[in-house]
């Protein structure tokens, strides 16, 4: 798998690329900024760029700009977001304009070699990323009418998998069922909510996340 | 009523001599055509209409001018009561039964009517010459009069004037009669008064041209009938050149007569008007000083005196010492800075600058302003200084305080920044180091050093979750990059209690209100909890240029004391909080 790597800080980027190397990886290329991102990306057409949320020059949201970017101009090319924002708007903001093939990871994952390789790979893969934080942090929120008072926990469980971007598969070894029961638990959950359910596993990701921001 | 006491007043007594003169002169004028006959060469006797006409000119000037002086002494009302009786002196000169001298006196005022006309028009209405050349043209008016006058006195002999009308016998003041002279001095006389009366209609057509609207305004009915009375007079001469021989009967001389009449009543009506707008602007100064007890809005005195010398653009800006500034009646600063047709005419107390007023250029409003802001309006104007100084400071107070709050802002937001971009950064970089050691460690089998960097590494991870937490405290990053809504959305999802941000409108405003109104909901749900709510259902919502924060949840009652440093915070961005029992609304200007 080839990657490229783009945080303005060296330190962080060489961090990234000797662990993703040492799991096998192909760092093929680096940048410091969003315009030598996209200058490395034409060069190379990497399988996957990981992409800081803050760059220069407003270190705020570039990132995000450059990932909404490269989904547009090299559609081949799949871009995961590194952020230490704990904000469901950011990555809302990322799936919800290119849902596939893109990934919202916070960015102290990255000292988890693991869970970073996952990641890549999924977005790799064509799946989308929410970090599970995120989504524990949604599912975590105080309401004064619960809406998921309706869904069972094994329901919930499924639900936050559905967050986080897994697909039924993914979901169905995960929880070592199969797939066919992972099926109806989301048709059984989207229900309940009162949410359509989308056979695109992607735009389900949105909805989702949609439906637990309300 | 209110006196304008910045202009010098005559003394009491003084001031009723013009009123008692113009009395005698409106007796003369009726003494002279009563018992109307044969005995009367006047036109006044020629028809009822002249009559009429003749009466109504004379007596209109006159007590026009009384009145004009009463209420604003100075040469204008003087010199409308001396043309009324100039104009009524023919009257004199025509009674044969008047005794010799009045008649002879009466002969020697005629010449002066059209000078004093040139004298009202030329140095209308500040009694001070203003016009180019004004003083040159009263007084070469006034030196042809007394050549023609004086000379006429001298030399004229009505016994040997062949064209003798009204007075035929009578001359007191004869030295010498020399009938050549008589009549070259007549000729003069007429000729000059083509060449005046000329001069006053071009001059009165060249300014108004070129005066401001506020000057035209308030010009217009003084200069036009003036102007009018200037052609009439040069009509009356024309004929007489043409017709020697004076007679009341021919038509072209009754139509002179009639027109003569007409426009001097024209402007004693001007002048009336002029009298009347003094005493009204008077009594609405007058009104200003009494409304000073029942607190009058800002700006009055503006409009006040706006309306008194006419003129729209008007402005009165007060002088504060202490920050060196001017500032309006609302304690905005102002830069009052007069256009090309406007001047600037400082209020000063003591010698000290307490405001200025820039306003029309014309020399009415000039004059107008320097008696309108006398004693009455004095306190006024105190009055509204004072008040604009008020304004003015609590206006810098509050801007104080909101650059405050601003760059508290501002270097929250700076701490997050540096938090993340710094600290964070470094733990980041600190944990992948581990994670490498950890690595290397587990490779050689070295258990211990593994044991150790493992528990290491996660020390770094709480670090970095701890850290993200207290940045997030210390300036939400969210709100300055993605707004009020999204930012409430977020801090929804972490708040210690059910947080409804349903109804949060999502668009952007400015930073600062943004920033307060997140501060309100975050305090708002700390002193929820305080009185053991179970919810808080935020609204926000922008009304009339403010962003709107309405909260409500179902705690105990509310302790206002616990609010207030959230009351400062909003009121010093010029918003405003309402705190009830169980609602609570921030009012915050949004730009």
């Amino acid at each position: 798998m080839r990657v490229v790597i783009a945080d303005d800080a060296v330190l962080i980027r060489e961090g990234i690329a000797s662990l993703l190397r040492a799991s096998g990886a192909e760092v093929v290329g680096q940048a410091g900024d969003a315009e030598e991102l996209m200058r490395e990306i034409r060069r190379h057409q990497p399988d996957v760029a990981v992409v800081d949320i803050k760059m220069p020059p407003t270190l705020t949201d570039e990132g995000l700009v450059a990932a909404q970017r490269i989904r547009e101009e090299q559609p081949g090319v799949g871009v995961l977001v590194l952020s230490q924002y704990l904000e469901a708007t950011y990555a809302m903001r990322l799936v919800s304009d290119h849902p596939e093939k893109v990934g919202y990871l916070l960015k102290e994952r990255i000292f988890n070699g693991e869970v970073l390789l996952d990641a890549v790979q999924r977005v790799h893969e064509g799946e989308t990323v929410v970090d599970p934080t995120i989504i524990s942090m949604l599912f975590g929120r105080r309401r004064r009418l619960d809406p998921l008072a309706v869904v069972s926990p094994r329901e919930r469980e499924v639900l936050a998998l559905v967050a986080e971007g897994l697909s039924n598969k993914a979901i169905a070894s995960r929880l070592t069922v199969t797939e066919r029961t992972v099926e109806a638990h989301v048709t059984q959950i989207f229900a309940k909510l009162h949410l359509s359910e989308s056979p695109d596993a992607h735009r389900r990701v949105l909805a989702v996340l949609t439906f637990l921001r309300g | 009523m209110a006196n304008a006491a910045s202009i010098p007043q005559p003394p009491a007594l003084a001031r009723w001599v013009v009123p008692a003169a113009a009395l005698v002169g409106a007796g003369s004028v009726v003494a002279a055509l009563d018992g109307a006959g044969p005995s009367l060469t006047t036109y006044a006797a020629a028809s009822v209409p002249a009559h009429v006409a003749d009466l109504v000119a004379g007596l209109a000037m006159i007590s026009v001018g009384a009145v004009l002086w009463l209420v604003r002494p100075g040469p204008p009302g003087v010199l409308a009561v001396l043309i009324g009786c100039t104009w009524s002196a023919n009257d004199w000169v025509g009674r044969q039964a008047a005794p010799p001298m009045a008649r002879s006196v009466a002969m020697l005022a005629t010449p002066f009517l059209l000078a004093l006309v040139v004298h009202l028009a030329l140095k209308w209405p500040s009694g001070r010459a203003t016009w180019p050349h004004a003083r040159t043209g009263v007084l070469l008016a006034y030196g042809v009069a007394t050549v023609v006058a004086v000379g006429q006195a001298l030399v004229r002999d009505p016994l040997f004037d062949q064209n003798c009308w009204r007075n035929c016998t009578d001359n007191a003041f004869l030295v010498r009669a020399d009938v050549d002279v008589a009549q070259a001095l007549e000729a003069f006389r007429l000729w000059s008064s083509v060449v005046v009366g000329g001069l006053l209609v071009a001059a009165v057509a060249w300014w108004l041209a070129r005066a401001s609207p506020a000057a035209r305004t308030a010009t217009v009915p003084v200069l036009v009938p003036a102007a009018l009375v200037a052609v009439a007079e040069v009509g009356y001469a024309v004929v007489l050149l043409q017709v020697p021989e004076e007679n009341p009967s021919v038509a072209p001389f009754t139509v002179v007569f009639l027109v003569r009449a007409a426009a001097l009543t024209a402007l004693a009506l001007g002048l009336a008007r002029t009298a009347s707008r003094t005493t009204r602007t008077r009594r609405a100064v007058g009104r200003l000083a009494q409304d000073l007890a029942s607190a009058p809005a800002p700006g009055l005195l503006r409009d006040v005196l706006a309306r008194s010398v006419g003129d729209d653009r008007l402005e009165v800006a007060y002088w504060l010492d202490g920050p060196q500034r001017y500032v309006d009646a609302e304690g905005r600063t102002v830069d009052p800075v007069p256009t090309r047709d406007q001047a600037v005419t400082t209020i000063t107390r003591d010698d000290r600058r307490v405001a200025i007023v820039v306003h029309d250029r014309s020399l009415r409003a000039a004059h107008d302003l320097k008696s309108e802001i006398g004693a009455a309006t004095r306190l006024a104007v105190d009055n509204e200084r004072l008040r604009a100084e008020v304004l003015f400071r609590l206006e810098d107070l509050r801007a104080s305080q909101a650059r405050v709050v601003a760059r508290s802002d501002a270097t929250r937001r700076g701490l997050e920044r540096d938090l993340h971009d710094g600290a964070q950064q470094r733990l980041l970089a600190v944990s992948s180091e581990l994670r490498l050691a950890l690595a290397a460690a587990g490779s050689h089998g070295d258990a211990e050093v593994a044991s150790l960097l493992t528990r290491a590494a996660t020390e770094a991870a709480l670090a970095l979750t701890e850290l993200r937490e207290l940045a997030h405290g210390i300036f939400p990053a969210i709100l300055a990059d993605a707004g009020l809504g999204p930012a409430l959305r977020t801090y929804a999802a972490a708040a210690p209690l059910a947080l409804d941000v349903a109804h949060v409108v999502d668009r952007r405003w400015d930073l600062g209100a943004e920033s307060a109104a997140y501060v309100v909901v975050v305090e708002a749900v700390a002193d929820a909890v305080r009185r053991s709510a179970s919810y808080v259902s935020v609204a926000v919502e922008e009304d009339a240029g403010h962003l709107v924060v309405a909260l409500h949840d179902d705690g105990s009652e509310r302790d206002p004391a616990q609010l207030v440093h959230l009351v400062d915070r909003v009121g010093a961005l010029g918003g405003r909080m309402h705190a009830g029992t169980a609602a609570l609304r921030a009012e915050i200007p949004c730009g």
